[in-house]
């Protein structure tokens, strides 16, 4: 009687666990992907659009200075910034930056920005490939292109910014900064 | 010795039948956790779509020399 009953309960378990796991395989399961369905499976995959830069010169250090007097980084000295595509798309990089002189002969000239070769071709057309004046607020609606189409491939992710500057003749002595910001977009 | 098998094999029985419906009950726990699982997984809402922008700042800077008033 035991055993029957043992016997009934054992089959019965069975039932339900049956019923269950096939609940499971046939409802929670169905929105899962990748599983074998016969000799052969496809497995996808999303690689999610990364957009980043960094830069690896910072800051763009003039030294000493005499009013009247010109300098830009074209030469090396000092160095440019270095912007890096370290993202996996393509970026185009604005700029702006807060103002650097306070003479009352400043004009939007004094302060430029370029685009310049580092890694890989030059900088491509629409790109600033001369110098263009620093638009000289930190309001998005106000930045310049600087660097157009900027790859992500390695080998070919690495671009200099240049800048040049013109001391105005009535600039106060003392240090000056000029806060520049980048602003990465994906194309 | 007839009535103390019979005793036996109904001790053995009831301690089947209690590991039966122990063993059915932790498998059926079991399934259900899974089963919960992977109701959750499938409930998920889609990862939000990263930012297409960034930003980084940097600084130039300048010494100017003083110059004597003229």
């Amino acid at each position: 009687m035991v055993l029957i009953l043992a016997i009934a309960i054992s089959v019965a378990g069975t039932m339900m666990s049956w019923n269950k796991l096939h609940a499971t395989s046939t409802t929670s399961l169905a929105d899962v992907t990748g599983a074998v369905s016969s000799g052969t499976g496809t497995v996808t995959s999303t690689i999610t659009n990364t957009t980043a830069i960094t830069i690896h010169q910072s800051p763009v250090a003039f030294g000493s200075m005499s009013s009247g007097t010109q300098d830009d980084t074209t030469d090396g000295t000092p160095v440019a910034f270095q912007i890096n595509n370290t993202g996996n798309v393509p970026l185009n990089v604005t700029v702006n930056a807060s103002a650097l002189f306070s003479g009352a002969s400043t004009n939007s000239s004094s302060y430029q920005f370029s685009c310049g070769a580092d890694e890989g071709p030059n900088c491509p057309t629409g790109s600033a490939t001369s110098a263009t004046n620093m638009p000289l607020a930190n309001a998005t609606g106000l930045n310049q292109t600087a660097i157009y189409d900027f790859p992500a491939a390695n080998g070919n992710d690495s671009r200099e910014v240049e800048i040049y500057v013109s001391i105005p003749t009535d600039e106060p002595g003392g240090a000056k900064t000029s806060t520049v910001t980048f602003q990465a977009t994906q194309i | 010795m007839a009535q103390t098998s019979s005793q036996q094999v109904m001790v053995l029985g009831v301690i089947l039948a209690l590991v039966i419906i122990g063993g059915t009950f932790l498998v059926l726990q079991e399934v259900r956790n899974v089963q919960d699982q992977f109701t959750k997984l499938a409930a998920q809402p889609p990862a939000p779509a990263p930012p297409r922008t960034t930003g980084m700042t940097g600084e130039v800077t300048i010494y100017v020399i003083a110059q004597p008033q003229q």
